[in-house]
């Protein structure tokens, strides 16, 4: 029992239970960012939404946007008061109308095969421009308190912690990936204020390591034995030739491992990093911010939400949304060390969309 | 009406205790008996609690404002819209079957706006596109053809007979590759041209088959059924992404997985057409079309040899296709070719 419990504390030490659960001390000082919002009332909101949208051929979903973040703003509620969201309808819609022109032209010359390779490089290069663009939109237009937030990151900053770092951590088959994982959060983090404050963030790289393990490495070999283990079993009860059952299993890995280690990532490795990085989180001496999202439940409501929607036509995606919004949000805590009198805002405008806009068309995004 | 609340000075988080006289569509804010600020307009409400003024600065209320008040300071527009979002059962069912019932619309309005778009489409743009597609294909699928030339001449010149009985423009070129990738098959790109694999050729050994299947790509390029593909597809994607939003990847995996489901059908519905009209242009040129079923028949029993590591003749005989299948089955497909049988 006693060689159990050492066990338990070396593991603590190197943060890998940590990953999941933290300590009570922790608990108890930590308060739940709270959620109000219900699903019937998004109900309302959404289904007008799209109604509008269709009804006017996909210009109204420019104030839709706007209705639909400023209900998850106003329910997200911290230490009493709510989040705030300024972006207007019109300011959407100029950005949207420009991106799709933009598009448009883009989809008809990338048929012309000596435009495609010109047209990727200035995809790669105009990424971090974006991502900057639309992080400083969303944050400006984002408010607690009637202190705006804001994106401080410079173009060749996020060119390489946001676009090349994460590539290359793939190319080294996934060696560096925890490295660079721990680089692109804290970027994140560190680049985000909240009028002229700047968020701190200090993961450890081991932490990251602990995560790529048990998030990405151990997933991908038990989705990959189970998968062996069963397609083994259904091909013999099926009376194939059994020099043909490993053949066939092991040529089945070639496509089950792939999705395994994207799945991994995306849900459990992804999870865990969030995890870390808010843990780490502070803004100034005034708040520290703790996470615990537990990325099987996490699964769990990401699939059992998809299984609702598909067999509701689409129908239950407003319960879907809110339902996991509040799991995040009652799984993000915050703990305020001093009073929150003393954040000013800078004089910093910005009003083009265009960023925003260009990347959710481009599916360009920071995911955390 | 008078309330109690926060008030924050533009751009700081410094709260003051305070109260807001609202009139319409202005507020006047007091600290005590001391006014502060007056007429100051309102620029939105949030929450029906949070007031943001022109001038940056914000009021808190401690409480949430009437519903008469909230719609005095609101415009006529968000007045509406709140009107319209607010949730009673009632409300919700109606909505919900006007978006069932418009959802349904839209798949009709579809189907008959597809069509429309696609005459709109000028033909040069769609041979275009299938002279850009067959190029990129070129590059990294296709290598030349490794029949012999009189071989290569004497089909060219009995499928041009197809192409003028077919009424399809004479400049839709037929040409042969050899590809490791496509194995035994034929392909038409948009408005052209047509691709016959050498791995075909060799496996069906007759003229008469080849041209049938030949007939049958002529069919899918006159009934430009790749733009017809297109078009649907894009309008598809642009209605499940106004309906579910690009928020949630799941989500937005799930509905293009929907929409690749409903092109594979869509594909399976174009290829038993251009099956039929196949067999039409292969009748007006006095082909006899059960040539097109003995290819069929060849072909199905190779995919078969190919694909299936035992039960080659249940695989042959299989019908039904499955949701994932660009073509109806072989034997689906031999099937509405000769009913009697």
């Amino acid at each position: 029992m006693e060689t159990l419990y050492v066990w338990i504390s070396q593991l603590r030490s190197l943060q890998f239970v940590d990953l999941f659960m933290s300590s009570e001390s922790n608990q108890e000082e930590f308060r739940s960012i709270q959620f109000t919002g219900r699903a019937t009332e998004y109900f309302g909101i959404w289904i007008v939404n799209v109604l509008l949208s269709l009804a006017t051929l996909g210009i109204y979903s420019a104030w839709a946007k706007v209705r639909r973040v400023t209900y998850f703003n106003n329910n997200t509620s911290i230490a009493g008061h709510s989040l705030g969201y300024h972006a207007t309808g019109k300011q959407l819609l100029i950005g949207r109308v420009i991106s799709f022109v933009i598009l448009l032209i883009w989809a008809v010359t990338s048929s012309i095969p000596i435009v495609v390779i010109p047209l990727l490089i200035v995809t790669l290069f105009l990424t971090p421009w974006l991502l900057n663009n639309s992080m400083r939109f969303s944050g400006r237009m984002t408010s607690y308190r009637n202190v705006r937030f804001n994106w401080q990151g410079t173009y060749w900053k996020s060119f390489w912690f946001l676009v090349i770092a994460p590539f290359l951590g793939v190319l080294t088959l996934g060696l560096l990936t925890p490295l660079f994982s721990k680089h692109y959060y804290r970027y994140f983090a560190t680049q985000h204020t909240y009028g002229t404050t700047r968020f701190n963030a200090e993961p450890t790289t081991g932490s990251f390591y602990w995560a790529f393990l048990v998030g990405g490495i151990i997933p991908t070999l038990v989705i990959a034995v189970v998968y062996t283990g069963l397609s083994m079993l259904i091909l013999r009860a099926t009376q194939v030739p059994e020099s043909e059952v490993m053949a066939s299993s092991i040529v089945g890995l070639i496509f089950v491992v792939p999705a395994a280690i994207l799945f991994s990532m995306a849900f459990i490795y992804r999870v865990l990093c969030r995890n870390l990085m808010v843990r780490s989180l502070v803004l100034s001496d005034a708040v520290e911010f703790h996470s615990e999202i537990n990325p099987f439940r996490f699964v769990w409501i990401s699939l059992t939400n998809l299984v609702a929607v598909v067999f509701s036509l689409g129908l239950l995606l407003p319960w879907a949304q809110v339902r996991k919004y509040r799991y995040l949000s009652n799984c993000t805590k915050y703990k305020v060390l001093t009073d929150m009198d003393q954040f000013i805002d800078d004089e910093v405008s910005v009003k083009s969309a265009f960023g925003e806009e260009f990347a959710e068309f481009e599916g360009i995004e920071v995911a955390i | 009406m008078i309330h109690t609340g926060e008030y924050f000075e533009r751009l700081s988080s410094k709260s003051l205790e305070a109260e807001i006289h609202l009139t319409g569509k202005t507020a006047q804010v007091r600290i005590g008996s001391d006014v502060l600020k007056e007429n100051m307009a309102i620029k939105s409400i949030q929450n029906k609690q949070n007031i943001h003024f022109e001038d940056g600065s914000l009021f808190v209320l401690s409480g949430q404002l009437g519903a008469e008040e909230f719609t005095r300071a609101s415009s006529r527009f968000d007045n509406a819209i709140s009107w319209l979002e607010h949730f009673t059962f009632k409300r919700a069912v109606v909505l919900a079957s006007i978006l069932i019932v418009a959802a349904i619309g839209y798949r009709i309005l579809l189907s008959s706006f597809v069509p429309i778009a696609v005459s709109l489409i000028p033909d040069s743009w769609e041979r275009k596109m299938g002279e850009s597609a067959y190029e990129s294909v070129l590059a990294v699928a296709l290598e030349p053809s490794e029949l012999s030339n009189s071989q290569i001449e004497r089909l060219k010149v009995k499928a041009d007979e197809l192409l003028e009985v077919s009424e399809v423009s004479d400049s839709v070129e037929i040409n042969f590759h050899d590809s490791e990738l496509f194995g035994a098959n034929a392909l038409a790109f948009p408005g052209g041209p047509i691709v016959v694999t050498d791995d075909l050729v060799k496996l069906l050994n007759d003229d008469l088959e080849i041209l049938s299947v030949i007939a049958h790509e002529i069919a899918h390029i006159k009934e430009r059924h790749s733009l017809h593909q297109i078009v649907e597809v894009l309008g598809l994607t642009v209605f499940a992404s106004i309906l579910f939003g690009a928020s949630e990847t799941l989500i937005e995996e799930g509905s293009a997985i929907a929409i690749e489901l409903w092109a594979f059908d869509l594909s399976r519905d174009m290829e038993k057409e251009a099956d039929l009209l196949g067999v039409e242009i292969l009748l007006d040129s006095g082909i006899d079309p059960v040539h097109f079923s003995n290819a069929l028949t060849k072909l199905t029993l190779h995919y078969c040899i190919q694909t299936s590591t035992s039960q080659i003749m249940e695989c042959v005989e299989n019908e039904g296709s499955s949701w994932f299948s660009t073509h109806p089955t072989g034997a689906d497909r031999l099937k509405y070719l000769n009913p009697s049988n």
